[in-house]
C-alpha cells in the first residue's frame, strides 16, 4: 500500500500471560502520543485511559470455507470493528489483545476475509511478547498429539517479537533466546525490553505487515540454521536470481497453499517478474494470501527473488526447486 | 441483467431528520407516517413525515436496531449495552431487559405486543405489557440474528453452526445445522422456508417441515441482506454490488442460476419489495443510489435509479404507500418518495 493509505493501522499484540502484554498494552495507552487508540481485549484489568477506548471482546471462531479454502476468522472481531469503523470520530489505532493461549491465525486471517474490515482497516503489525527468562520452558513444553505449542504459534505468526523482562537474564541467555526465537521465524524483528518499554514507533503504524516491507531482515537467515532442538515449526528462506514467470509462481503458490496450507503460518515474498520493472510482493496466512505490483526495481538494484516459508513439516529443498521451476528458462 | 433505466419514475425526497453519527437503523410505524432511527452514538430518533419529532439517548453506545410494533406506535431498540427496550413514545420506556453481549437483532412478533432479541449468547424477549416473557435457554454461542413466522408462533435464530427454532418457552424445538455463520435470517411468507445470508458470501435455506437444505455459493462476499418476495416464490439477496434473484416456485431452486441484478457502484446496505406493489424490489446501496427493479420483467429489470447524494448506510419501506426513507453515515435521515409505478 501507499503513503496515502488511509486505513486505520491494527496491531494485534499477542505473547503468553506474564510475557508483559498486557503491561505493554497498557504502556502504550498511557504514554503521551495525543492519539485516538481504541483496544479490543480479553484479559485486561483496568480501564478509563484518557482518549482510550477498551472493548471487551469474547472470542469466537467461525470456519469458513469457502470453495477449497479453509480458515477460521475471529466473528466477535469483525462485529467490533465494523461498528468501530461506522463512528465520526475515528482512532488512529486500533489494538487487538489476544489471551495468553490464543492462536493468532483466526485473527490475522479476519483481514483478508472480511471485505467490510478489509477496505477500512490494514492489519499493521503482529507484535509477540515474550519473557526472555521462562520462554525456552514454553518452547520445549511436551504437548499432545495434535495439540500445537502456543508459545511457538505465537513466534511463527510475528512480525515483531518483543524480548521481554531482559534484566532477568544475562547476556548469554538472551543471545540463546534469540537464536531460538530466529530457528522458528526467520522474518521477524526483534528488541529487548524491560517492562515492555518500547519506542511506539516499532510497535504502532509500524507497516510491518505492509507487502513493501516485507524481508527487510538479513539476509543470513536465508542459510540453513542449526536446529536448535526438535523442533516442529521452522522457516525456509528461497532466494534466487532471475525472473519469474508469473503465471507459474501463481498456480504453484496456490496449489502449495490448498494443499499444504493448514502447516504453512506465514509466507512473504518479493519476486522479479519476467518482463515487468515492477517488485511483486505478497503474504499469506495459512490458505489465504495476497499479491500486488509494488515500485519500481531501482537501477542499480540486484533484481533478487526472495521468499520466506514459516510453518511445519517444510521440506527445504522441495520449496527451492519448485520456486525455480518457475523461473522463465 | 442491463443497468440501464427504462422508466422515467419520479422521486421527490425530503429530509426529516440529523443524528449527528451513522445511521444503523430505520423502522416505519405500521400507518408509514412516523419514521424510527437508531444511530450509532446511541441516539433515536422518531419524526414525522414532515420531520416533526424528537431525539433523545436510548443506549450507552451504539444504538444497533430500531422497530416499531407493527400494531400500535411502541417502538422497540437494542444497543451495544446489552438492553433490549420498549418505549410508548420517545423518553418513556415500557418495559427493558438487560443482558450481557450487544444486541444484534431485533423483531416484533408479526401479531405484534412482544418483541425478542439476539443480545450476546441469549435469545430476550419483553412484552410491552410489562408482564414477564418467555425464557428461552442459552445458545452456546452469540446469537446474530432473529425472524418470526408471518403467524407469530415460532421464532428463528441465527447464530454459528444453524438456526434455531423456538415455540413457546425455553427450549429450542428444533434447530436446523450448517457449519457456517449467518449474519440474517428471514422466513417467506408462507411459512415453508428458512433463508440465512452468511458471513462466507453464501445464502443458505431450509424447508422448515423437514429440515431439507440448499447451499447457494459464489458469491462476491457477505449476504447481509435478503428478502422475501410476498408470493413467497422469489428470494433475493445482495452481495456487495449485485443482487441475486432465486425462483423458489415449483420445487425450489436446486440446480439453478439465478437472474443477477448489476446496477450499484458500491455495497448494498439494503433491499426488500414493496409490500404495495408486492413484484418491485428497492435497494440501497453506499453509492448513494437507490434502484428500483421489477426482477420478473422480460428484458430489463432496472426500472429506474436516485441518486441520494449521500453516503447511504440504512434502508427501510414504508407499509402502506410508495415511500422509503433512507439514513446516512454522517446522520442525515431523507424520505423519498416514489411515483409512476406501472407494474
Amino acid at each position: 500500500m501507499t503513503e496515502t493509505d488511509t486505513r486505520v493501522p491494527v496491531t494485534v499484540v499477542t505473547g503468553f500471560l506474564g510475557s508483559g502484554k498486557t503491561t505493554l498494552v497498557n504502556y502504550i495507552l498511557s504514554a503521551n502520543h495525543g492519539k485516538r487508540i481504541a483496544v479490543i481485549e480479553n484479559e485486561f484489568g483496568e480501564i478509563g485511559i484518557d482518549d482510550a477506548l477498551v472493548i471487551d471482546a469474547e472470542e469466537e471462531i467461525f470456519e469458513m470455507n469457502n470453495g477449497c479454502i479453509c480458515c477460521t476468522v475471529r466473528g466477535d472481531l469483525i462485529r467490533i470493528l465494523g461498528t468501530l469503523m461506522k463512528r465520526k470520530d475515528k482512532f488512529d489505532y486500533i489494538l487487538v489483545e489476544t489471551t495468553g493461549l490464543a492462536d493468532p491465525a483466526p485473527v490475522a486471517q479476519t483481514f483478508f476475509v472480511d471485505e467490510e474490515v478489509r477496505t477500512q482497516l490494514r492489519l499493521d503489525a503482529i507484535v509477540t511478547v515474550v519473557d526472555a527468562k521462562h520462554l525456552a520452558l514454553h518452547l520445549f513444553e511436551e504437548k499432545e498429539e495434535g495439540i500445537e505449542n502456543e508459545a511457538l504459534e505465537q513466534l511463527a505468526f510475528a512480525d515483531r517479537v518483543l524480548v521481554n523482562k531482559i534484566d532477568l537474564v544475562s547476556e548469554d541467555e538472551l543471545l540463546l533466546v534469540e537464536k531460538q526465537i530466529r530457528s522458528i521465524n526467520a522474518g521477524a524483528s526483534i528488541v529487548r525490553t524491560q517492562m515492555s518499554k518500547v519506542d511506539l514507533d516499532w510497535v504502532l503504524n509500524a507497516h510491518a505487515f505492509e507487502l513493501s516491507r516485507v524481508l527487510e531482515v538479513d539476509p543470513q537467515f536465508l542459510e540453513e540454521s542449526e536446529h536448535m532442538h526438535d523442533q516442529s515449526i521452522t522457516s525456509v528462506g528461497v532466494e534466487a536470481d532471475g525472473a519469474v514467470d508469473l503465471e507459474k509462481i501463481n498456480d504453484w503458490l496456490g496449489w502449495l497453499l490448498r494443499e499444504k496450507g493448514t502447516d504453512i503460518f506465514r509466507m512473504k515474498g518479493i519476486i522479479n517478474v519476467a518482463k515487468s520493472d515492477n517488485r511483486f510482493v505478497f503474504q499469506g496466512v495459512h490458505m489465504l494470501f495476497d499479491g500486488q505490483p509494488d515500485r519500481a526495481w531501482k537501477s542499480d538494484e540486484i533484481r533478487c527473488n526472495k521468499m520466506i516459508f514459516i510453518g511445519r513439516n517444510l521440506d527445504r529443498e522441495e520449496l527451492n526447486s519448485r520456486f525455480r521451476a518457475c523461473l522463465v528458462k | 441483467m442491463s443497468g440501464e433505466v427504462i422508466e422515467n419514475l419520479l422521486f421527490a425526497s425530503r429530509k426529516i431528520c440529523h443524528l449527528g453519527d451513522y445511521i444503523n437503523s430505520i423502522s416505519f410505524s405500521h400507518d408509514g407516517q412516523r419514521i424510527a432511527t437508531a444511530s450509532v452514538s446511541g441516539v433515536v430518533g422518531v419524526h414525522s413525515r414532515d420531520g416533526e419529532g424528537e431525539q433523545f439517548q436510548a443506549h450507552q453506545g451504539d444504538a444497533t436496531r430500531v422497530a416499531f410494533s407493527p400494531k400500535t406506535f411502541e417502538f422497540a431498540t437494542g444497543g451495544i449495552d446489552g438492553a433490549l427496550r420498549v418505549w410508548s413514545a420517545p423518553m418513556q420506556l415500557a418495559n427493558e431487559i438487560v443482558g450481557k453481549g450487544w444486541c444484534n437483532d431485533l423483531a416484533w412478533r408479526p401479531t405484534g405486543g412482544e418483541v425478542a432479541a439476539a443480545v450476546g449468547k441469549n435469545v430476550l424477549r419483553v412484552l410491552s405489557t410489562g408482564l414477564n416473557a418467555a425464557k428461552h435457554e442459552q445458545l452456546g454461542t452469540v446469537a446474530e440474528c432473529v425472524s418470526w413466522s408471518s403467524d407469530g408462533r415460532k421464532l428463528f435464530v441465527g447464530a454459528y453452526g444453524g438456526v434455531w427454532m423456538f415455540q413457546g418457552d425455553a427450549r429450542a424445538i428444533k434447530k436446523f445445522p450448517w457449519k457456517g455463520a449467518p449474519l440474517t435470517v428471514r422466513i417467506s411468507a408462507d411459512d415453508k422456508w428458512i433463508a440465512t445470508g452468511n458471513q462466507d458470501a453464501s445464502l443458505h435455506c431450509w424447508k422448515i417441515v423437514n429440515g431439507s437444505d440448499l447451499q447457494m455459493t459464489g458469491f462476491e462476499t457477505k449476504v447481509q441482506h435478503i428478502a422475501w418476495r410476498r408470493s413467497s416464490d422469489h428470494l433475493a439477496n445482495a452481495s456487495f454490488d449485485t443482487i441475486s434473484i432465486w425462483d423458489f416456485s415449483g420445487r425450489g431452486p436446486k440446480g439453478s442460476t439465478p437472474i443477477d441484478l448489476s446496477g450499484h457502484a458500491g455495497r448494498i446496505i439494503g433491499l426488500g419489495y414493496l409490500p404495495t406493489r408486492p413484484n418491485i424490489l428497492v435497494s440501497a446501496a453506499t453509492d448513494g443510489a437507490v434502484c428500483v427493479w421489477n426482477p420478473a420483467s422480460k428484458g430489463r429489470s432496472l426500472i429506474s435509479r436516485f441518486e441520494s447524494g449521500l453516503s447511504l448506510s440504512a434502508l427501510a419501506i414504508s407499509p402502506s404507500d410508495e415511500v422509503i426513507a433512507l439514513g446516512s453515515d454522517d446522520g442525515e435521515v431523507v424520505l423519498v418518495s416514489i411515483d409512476g409505478l406501472v407494474s
